[in-house]
C-alpha cells in the first residue's frame, strides 16, 4: 500500500512538469494549478516567510465521482457556493470574479471596505466568524461552508488555531501576501477562481490587468529624472520601512521612483530608528504610506519633529488612505490588489503630474 | 561625630561621581546613536556654529537633544517617585510599578489608543500639536487614580497588605487591559505594544514644554516634603508626635510621586525598575536614611541609570533601539540584588 502511494506521488511529481494547465500563470511564484481531467490539484508554497511546507488542494468537480487522491490533499468540490472569506483580500478577488453572493461569512467584518458586503454584514446574511481575536469555530462548523480561505504568517499566536484544522473544514491556504510584485499579487484571482471553475474569466481579467500595468509601465521607464520616495511612519519610535524587495518597493519603482531603501534586499519590512530614517531621507522628494495618518496635521500631532522632513515642508505627502471606510477597512488592500494598474497610475500622477495629467486619484490622497 | 563626616564625605563623593557620569554619558550619547555623529560635528552644534550638514544638526537639536533630557527628567523622576512611595508605604519593595501606576497608567493609554480608536485617533488629530497630551493626560490620570483607590484602601489595612492589594489591583487592571487587545485590531495593537516598551525618543521639544515643568513641579514638591519624610519613615505615631500632619503630608507625597510616575508613563511608556533600583542603590551608596540626601541622590542616580540604560537600548552601532523597559529591567534587577544582598539588613532602615 505504501509504495503504491508512493509510486503515485512519483506520477504526480512528474506529472508537475506537463504543460497541463489551466491556467497559465506567469508572474505568481507560490501557486500552481495542474489540471488532471477528472481534477485539478493546486499547490501552494511559500505560505508564510521561511516556510518549507507545499500545501496540496483537490479540487474535484460535484459531478464527477471522487477520484483516488494523494492522501495529503484537502478535497474541495468545485464550483464552491458557500465561502468563508477570513481576511478581506479576498473579497477583492469575489468581486472581480462577480462571486460576492457565495460569501456566508467573513472574519474581521469591520475592515470589510465593499459596500455590497458590509450590507451582508447588516443584514445579517454574512455571518461575523471572528469576536476580537478569537475564531467562532462552532458557528463555522454550523455554517457547513464549502471553502474557508485564509493565509498564515506563521506566528502560532495569530494563526489559524489548531482546533480549527480539527474541524477537518475545508481550508484553504493562500499566499498572495507572500508575492513581492503588484502583477503576481493580482494574478491570485486565478488562484480563487478556479474553486468557482471561473478560470476563463479570471484569465481574461489578468491579461487586462497585466496589460493596462505594462502600458504604464513602459511610460515610466525612459525617464531619468526620477525623484526619490521615502514610505512608513513610525510606531512609537521605530519605523517599519517597506524593503528594497518588497511589494511597495516595486511599485515605486514601476512608478518611476526612486526608493530610497531600494538597495535593501529584504523582502518585509526593516525596523528602523527615526534618526536613522531622517539621515537618510530628510531631503526626501516624495512621502507616501505614512501609516494611517490622513492630515499633516495628525502627522504633527504624532511627533512635531515630521515637520523637518522635506516632503512635509514641500506639501508632497501622499497617502493610500482616500477609500478607507469609517471603521477602518481599506480598499486599496481589497479592490485595489485586483487593481494594481489603477494603484500604479495613482503613483505615477504623484511622481510624475506631467505623465498622467487627465488621472484622477483613486486610492491615495495628498495630507492636507 | 567621626560618622558623621565619614558620610558627609561618601555623599560629597557619590554626588560628584554621579553628575560626572551624568555628563559623559550625555556627551557619550550625543556622539553614538544608531547614526554615529563625528565628534566635531557635535562640538560646533552644541557651540551655536553653522558650519555643519543641517542633517546632521537637525539629528542633533531634534533628536538626540530631547531624548537625552527627557532620558534625564524621567530618571530623576522615576527615581523620586519610588524613594517617596517606599518611605510612604515603609516598605523597601515599593515602586510605581508594584502599586499599580504602571498599570493604571496604562489602563488609560489602552482606553485612548484601542478603545476609542478609531474615534480616539480623529479626536487627538482635532486637538493638533496637542494631541498626544491626551494620550498623557489619559495616563496620569489613570495613573493618579490607581495610586489613590491603593491609598484609600491602604487606611483600612496595616501597611504590608498594601502591597499585596497594590499587586491584585495591578492583575485586574491588566486584565482589562488584554481585553481591550484582544478586541482591537492588528494596527492599534502595534502602537500600543510599542509604547508598552517604553522610548524616550518620542518626546520631542514641543512635548517637553509639558514634560519638563510636570517633572520639575514634582520634584519641587518632593522636595518641600523632607522633613515629614524622614519622620513618616520612624512610622506614623511617631511623625505625629513630633507634629506631622501625616495624613496630609501623605496625600501630598503620593500626589507628587503620582504626578512623576504618571507623566513619565504617559510620556516615555511604562518604564520599570528605574523607581526601585535608584532609592535602593542611593541608601547603599550614601548609607543612610535622611531623605535630605537620598532625595537629591535618588535623582541623580536615577538620571544616570535611565540615561546609561537609554544608551544601552540604543545599541551604538544597531539600526534598531530595543526595547527601553528590557534594558531598564537587564539594568535595574542586578542592582538591586546586589544592593540587597551586600545590605542584609534592610529593615534597619525602615523602622
Amino acid at each position: 500500500m505504501r509504495l503504491l502511494l508512493l509510486a503515485y506521488f512519483t506520477i504526480l511529481l512528474s506529472a508537475a512538469f506537463l504543460p497541463a494547465s489551466s491556467s497559465e500563470v506567469r508572474h505568481a511564484r507560490n501557486f500552481e494549478i495542474i489540471d488532471y481531467g477528472t481534477h485539478r490539484m493546486l499547490s501552494v508554497s511559500n505560505a508564510f516567510r521561511d516556510s518549507t511546507q507545499i500545501h496540496h488542494y483537490a479540487l474535484v468537480p460535484k459531478r464527477n465521482e471522487l477520484p483516488e487522491l494523494p492522501e495529503a490533499a484537502t478535497v474541495i468540490r468545485t464550483p464552491v457556493e458557500r465561502v468563508v472569506a477570513m481576511e478581506t483580500v479576498y473579497i477583492g478577488y469575489l468581486e472581480a470574479l462577480a462571486q460576492l453572493d457565495t460569501i456566508i461569512a467573513a472574519a474581521t467584518v469591520d475592515y470589510i471596505s465593499n459596500p455590497k458586503v458590509r450590507q451582508g454584514v447588516a443584514e445579517g446574511t454574512i455571518q461575523p466568524v471572528q469576536v476580537g481575536q478569537a475564531i467562532d469555530v462552532e458557528k463555522l462548523l454550523l455554517l457547513q461552508p464549502d471553502l474557508l480561505i485564509t493565509s498564515v504568517s506563521g506566528d502560532a499566536a495569530f494563526d489559524i488555531p489548531a482546533k480549527l484544522e480539527r474541524t477537518g473544514l475545508p481550508i484553504v491556504l493562500s499566499a498572495g501576501y507572500m508575492e513581492q510584485d503588484p502583477l503576481a499579487r493580482a494574478e491570485w484571482i486565478k488562484f480563487v477562481a478556479a474553486f468557482f471553475e471561473e478560470d476563463e474569466l479570471a484569465n481574461q481579467i489578468f491579461d487586462g490587468i497585466e496589460k493596462r500595468y505594462r502600458k504604464l509601465e513602459t511610460r515610466t521607464k525612459q525617464i531619468e529624472d526620477k525623484p526619490t520616495v521615502l514610505c512608513g511612519a513610525p510606531y512609537s519610535g521605530v519605523w517599519h520601512v517597506p524593503g528594497g524587495d518588497s511589494y511597495t518597493a516595486r511599485m515605486i519603482f514601476d512608478a518611476g521612483g526612486d526608493y530610497l531603501w531600494s538597495e535593501d534586499s529584504t523582502q518585509g519590512g526593516i525596523p528602523l530608528d527615526t534618526e536613522r530614517v531622517f539621515l537618510k531621507a530628510a531631503g526626501a522628494d516624495y512621502w507616501i504610506n505614512p501609516s494611517f495618518y490622513r492630515s499633516m496635521h495628525a502627522l504633527y500631532a504624532a511627533d512635531a519633529r515630521f515637520a523637518k522632513f522635506a516632503p512635509a515642508k514641500n506639501g508632497q505627502v501622499y497617502n493610500n488612505t482616500r477609500q478607507v471606510s469609517p471603521s477602518g477597512g481599506n480598499a486599496i488592500w481589497e479592490r485595489g490588489i485586483t487593481q494594481p494598474d489603477k494603484v500604479l497610475a495613482d503613483l505615477i500622477h504623484i511622481f510624475h503630474p506631467d505623465l498622467l495629467p487627465e488621472h484622477e486619484l483613486v486610492y491615495y490622497e495628498l495630507l492636507q | 561625630m567621626h560618622s558623621q563626616t565619614a558620610t558627609r564625605q561618601r555623599t560629597t563623593l557619590v554626588f560628584l561621581l554621579a553628575g560626572l557620569g551624568i555628563v559623559l554619558l550625555a556627551l557619550l550619547s550625543t556622539c553614538m546613536g544608531s547614526v554615529r555623529l563625528p565628534v566635531d560635528a557635535v562640538i560646533k552644534t552644541l557651540t551655536g556654529s553653522d558650519a555643519v550638514e543641517p542633517v546632521m544638526r537637525q539629528i542633533i537639536i531634534d533628536f538626540r537633544l530631547p531624548r537625552i533630557l527627557t532620558a534625564l527628567l524621567a530618571g530623576a523622576a522615576l527615581g523620586t517617585a519610588g524613594l517617596l512611595m517606599q518611605t510612604v508605604f515603609r516598605n523597601p519593595l515599593a515602586d510605581p510599578f508594584v502599586l499599580g501606576v504602571n498599570s493604571g497608567a496604562s489602563l488609560g493609554v489602552a482606553v485612548v489608543l484601542l478603545a476609542l480608536a478609531p474615534a480616539g485617533i480623529s479626536l487627538t488629530a482635532g486637538l493638533g500639536a496637542k494631541g498626544q497630551l491626551l494620550v498623557i493626560l489619559a495616563s496620569s490620570a489613570g495613573a493618579a487614580a490607581t495610586l489613590f483607590v491603593v491609598l484609600i484602601l491602604s487606611r483600612r489595612v496595616d501597611i504590608m497588605s498594601v502591597l499585596i492589594i497594590g499587586l491584585m489591583i495591578s492583575y485586574a487592571i491588566g486584565a482589562i487591559v488584554s481585553i481591550l487587545m484582544f478586541f482591537s485590531m492588528a494596527e492599534r495593537l502595534q502602537s500600543f505594544i510599542n509604547w508598552s516598551f517604553g522610548d524616550y525618543g518620542n518626546v520631542s521639544w514641543s512635548h517637553l514644554r509639558f514634560f519638563a515643568p510636570a517633572i520639575l513641579g514634582g520634584l519641587v514638591l518632593s522636595s518641600l516634603f523632607i522633613k515629614p519624610l524622614d519622620a513618616l519613615l520612624l512610622g506614623e505615631q511617631y511623625a505625629e508626635s513630633v507634629g506631622t500632619r501625616t495624613k496630609q503630608a501623605r496625600f501630598l507625597v503620593l500626589l507628587a510621586a503620582s504626578l512623576l510616575a504618571g507623566a513619565v508613563t504617559g510620556f516615555c511608556g511604562p518604564i520599570g525598575f528605574l523607581g526601585i533600583a535608584a532609592p535602593h542603590l542611593s541608601r547603599y551608596l550614601c548609607r543612610t536614611s535622611s531623605h535630605r540626601i537620598l532625595i537629591p541622590s535618588s535623582i541623580l542616580i536615577g538620571a544616570l541609570l535611565s540615561l546609561a540604560s537609554d544608551f544601552v537600548a540604543r545599541g551604538p552601532g544597531l539600526d534598531v533601539v530595543l526595547p527601553l523597559n528590557a534594558i531598564t529591567a537587564l539594568v535595574g534587577a542586578p542592582v538591586i540584588i546586589a544592593a540587597l544582598v551586600k545590605q542584609r539588613n534592610l529593615k534597619r532602615l525602615f523602622g
